[in-house]
């Protein structure tokens, strides 16, 4: 796939959107005394791949971002799967 | 035409930086600027600020904030008034900010506004966290836990950025909660 800078953009985007929702979901889990084990490696990568396209989106290639991708889609199902439990 | 700003706030939260990211029709004509001010939203205050007459803008000028593309206004909180009364601080509290400016360019009005999330102080508070590198007495889950506490803090900034005032707060409320149960103190507002 070829990367723009539009669809870096959005990507990143996307990112923040689901760092946001796991960093709640952490927080109310904690805040229920549940544990939060479970959801750390998913929001360490997920924030971790934030940091590096915020940092410099141009490092990566075009095979690269879509390795980030296929990581962010699959926290993005882990998400969806196990949100609200 | 549409004005676009960036909002950076400074390492010691002494002041923040404000960068004019507008695409102009060609060159800023500084004299075409006739109005300028900032109007900050903080714990439900609204603080103003007339920056037109500091901007110190002249010819060689090609953005409202500084000669360049990379160049900055600097905003500090001893300029803010709430009516007629200033901020009384000599920093930028850690919060949730709503900055919006308001020019009014070649007799045209224009606004823009950015959502921040300050965090300077959680930052240097999270950055005294102690550092576990004693290969015997490796605290893994504590290390965890505080790899936890700066993805929080990112993402926080994330929340803020997108305009989201209460995962902002619950994030900030959390992290608080953290470096207070490990005795990290507030460094300049105590």
């Amino acid at each position: 796939m070829v990367w723009t800078d539009a669809l870096k953009t959005t990507f990143l985007l996307n990112i923040k959107e689901l760092a946001i929702k796991l960093g709640q979901v952490i927080c109310r889990k904690s805040d229920l005394g549940q544990p939060i084990d479970g959801y750390l490696d998913t929001y360490y990568l997920v924030c971790n791949l934030g940091f590096s396209l915020e940092e410099d989106p141009s490092i990566f290639t075009d095979d690269d971002l879509d390795y980030l991708y296929a990581l962010y889609t699959k926290s993005l199902i882990v998400h969806n799967r196990y949100k609200g439990i | 035409m549409a004005l676009v700003i960036e909002v950076i706030e400074k390492e010691d939260a002494s002041c923040f930086k404000l960068y004019d990211l507008t695409v102009w029709n060609g060159l800023f004509v500084y004299t075409d600027l006739t109005a300028a001010s900032l109007s900050i939203e903080y714990l439900g205050d609204t603080y103003t600020y007339n920056i037109l007459p500091d901007l110190g803008l002249d010819g060689t000028y090609i953005t409202f904030a500084g000669d360049s593309l990379n160049s900055y206004f600097e905003v500090y909180p001893n300029k803010l008034l709430n009516g007629t009364v200033p901020l009384n601080s000599t920093y930028f509290p850690d919060g949730y900010y709503e900055i919006t400016l308001n020019i009014t360019y070649d007799g045209t009005p224009d606004s823009d506004i950015s959502n921040q999330g300050f965090l300077a102080e959680s930052y240097l508070m999270a950055a005294k966290l102690p550092l576990l590198i004693d290969p015997d007495n490796f605290d893994y889950e504590e290390n965890r836990l505080q790899f936890l506490c700066i993805a929080m803090l990112r993402s926080a900034t994330w929340a803020a950025e997108l305009g989201r005032e209460s995962e902002f707060t619950t994030l900030t409320n959390k992290i608080n909660d953290f470096l207070d149960a490990r005795g990290i103190n507030e460094i300049w507002s105590t």
